[in-house]
């Protein structure tokens, strides 16, 4: 503690902004841990509800206890969106064309699970940048305040002449507390960073699939209907 | 376009409110993790880096506090401290106690204080009395030169001590040496026998690294001594397996003669040589 009080106020403002980088990103880890972890349970639980249940409208009124998962997003958009199309062909039936109406149906909804599947991802992904900052930034912040602190140092030797131990070693001392706090708050972000990245291609990819098959249904009830 | 499109697509970019709580959580662990890692919370060992001074309080003072170590080195002559060998060779004179000075004087007072304080009057009483008076100042004669003896005596015994004390911490300076042995036990300086024998034997032990092939040699033999402290037997109760080691063991042990200081009963000592402690 001692050390960082000795240091100079470029070390100080160093160690400051990285206590800031640390604090954020281990909020952000509490945080992605908490959103992922739900979004994972919930996936898997709703995936099963959903091949459980056949039909689109008793899903639609279960959707609430899985509350957390992207599928979940991504079905209410979908079912929305198909709910509106079979609305405007009841409405104006003597224009409709089978096929076309079909068509158009299943692109509509195809186009409204895409952008939820983007909007989905987004949330996912959010402050996983600023993890990826941390990670790359803080060890070169520390390393600056380490230089500094060094130079700082060694001109105190030119200025008194003497090169001893005593003089040389504080100076040093306080200078790598920057580059170990940088570390501190690197290691982490770094570990978290490509945890959640993993985590939140497996959801993608969860995504992805679901709207096929989303897509693959609505496509057999509109041959069907 | 509806509403709730809108709305779910900034929802995605607000802050969650859940967010705030975990950034204070995250605050609080950091104080934590400074508190306990500065030190305020619980204060860490710290290694006391102060020299520290070893006094044997058991061995000093005595004759020759250097008897004990192999490595003691005769003291340099001073100008002014009296040459140590008289007093050790002068045998010394039975002390004779204190009480007896004081015995005289309460015994004779009359006849102490008449020939300490006013000699005359005892004259005065010769010229009346004819040969009482003589054997009588004879007596007391006697008296006073006894009384001058035992305090010389005294003083003699008083200043030979004050001479070894001073000495003692003089040579101890003089040589750099420290005065005795730390594990020293009894009256005589070297009386802890295995530090003297390590001491010994680590100097009169002489191997170079290149005449064995590994380090972690070592071999542990049984010393034998009589009651004077000579040595009578020595044999390997465990050898090391290399020739060049063993020999140069042997070689140590046969220097080592007699004790410094008679054990007063047969003594053994089994020595253990690790290669690591002559390299060291």
């Amino acid at each position: 503690m001692e050390l960082v009080l000795n240091a100079g106020p470029v070390v100080k403002l160093v160690l400051a902004v990285l206590v800031y980088f640390s604090v954020v990103s281990w909020a952000i880890i509490f945080y992605k841990f908490l959103v992922i972890h739900r979004a994972t349970r919930d996936s898997g639980r709703f995936l099963d509800f959903f091949w459980a249940k056949k039909r689109f409208d008793t899903i639609s009124l279960g959707l609430k206890d899985y509350a957390h998962s992207p599928l979940t997003v991504l079905f209410r958009e979908g079912y929305q969106e198909l709910v509106k199309g079979q609305r405007k062909r009841e409405g104006d039936e003597e224009h409709a064309h089978a096929l076309s109406a079909d068509l158009g149906g299943s692109g509509n909804v195809g186009r409204a699970l895409r952008r939820a599947t983007t909007l989905e991802m987004h949330r996912l992904e959010k402050y996983l940048t600023f993890l990826a900052t941390t990670g790359s930034t803080a060890p070169f912040i520390g390393l600056f305040g380490t230089v500094w602190g060094i130079m700082d140092s060694f001109h105190g030797i030119g200025k008194t002449g003497s090169a001893s131990l005593a003089v040389v070693a504080p100076g040093i001392s306080e200078a790598l507390v920057a580059t170990a706090i940088g570390l501190v708050a690197a290691i982490p972000a770094v570990v978290a960073y490509n945890h959640f990245v993993n985590k939140v291609n497996v959801l993608t990819g969860e995504m992805d699939n679901f709207c096929q098959e989303f897509l693959n249904i609505v496509e057999r009830m509109g041959r069907r209907g | 376009m509806s509403h709730h499109h809108t709305d779910r697509q900034l929802a995605g970019y607000h802050h969650d409110p859940r967010f705030g709580r975990l950034l204070l959580a995250s605050l609080g662990v950091h104080l934590a993790a400074v508190l306990l890692f500065s030190g305020v919370l619980f204060p860490r060992f710290q290694r006391d880096l102060r020299p520290v001074y070893h006094v044997d309080l058991v061995n000093l003072p005595v004759m020759n506090p250097q008897a004990g170590r192999p490595d003691a080195r005769p003291p340099k002559p001073q100008a002014k401290a009296a040459a140590p060998e008289p007093v050790k060779a002068s045998p010394p004179a039975p002390p004779k106690p204190k009480a007896k000075p004081e015995a005289v004087k309460l015994a004779k007072p009359e006849a102490a204080k008449p020939a300490a304080v006013k000699p005359k009057k005892p004259e005065a009483a010769q010229v009346k009395a004819s040969e009482k008076p003589s054997a009588a100042d004879e007596k007391a004669l006697q008296e006073k030169l006894r009384q001058m003896q035992a305090r010389q005596q005294i003083d003699d015994m008083k200043r030979r001590l004050d001479e070894m004390a001073a000495k003692d911490t003089r040579q101890a300076a003089i040589s750099g040496a420290p005065a005795g042995m730390m594990d020293g036990k009894g009256t005589e300086a070297g009386s802890s026998y295995d530090a003297w024998l390590h001491e010994y034997l680590k100097q009169a032990w002489t191997l170079s690294r290149y005449q064995v092939s590994r380090r972690d040699l070592k071999a542990t033999v049984k010393l034998a001594f009589d009651a004077q402290g000579n040595l009578l037997d020595y044999n390997f109760i465990k050898k090391s397996g290399e020739e060049r080691f063993d020999d140069s063991v042997r070689k140590a042990v046969l220097q080592l003669k007699k004790l410094p200081n008679p054990p007063g009963s047969r003594m053994e000592k089994d020595i253990v040589f690790n290669l690591k402690d002559l390299l060291e």
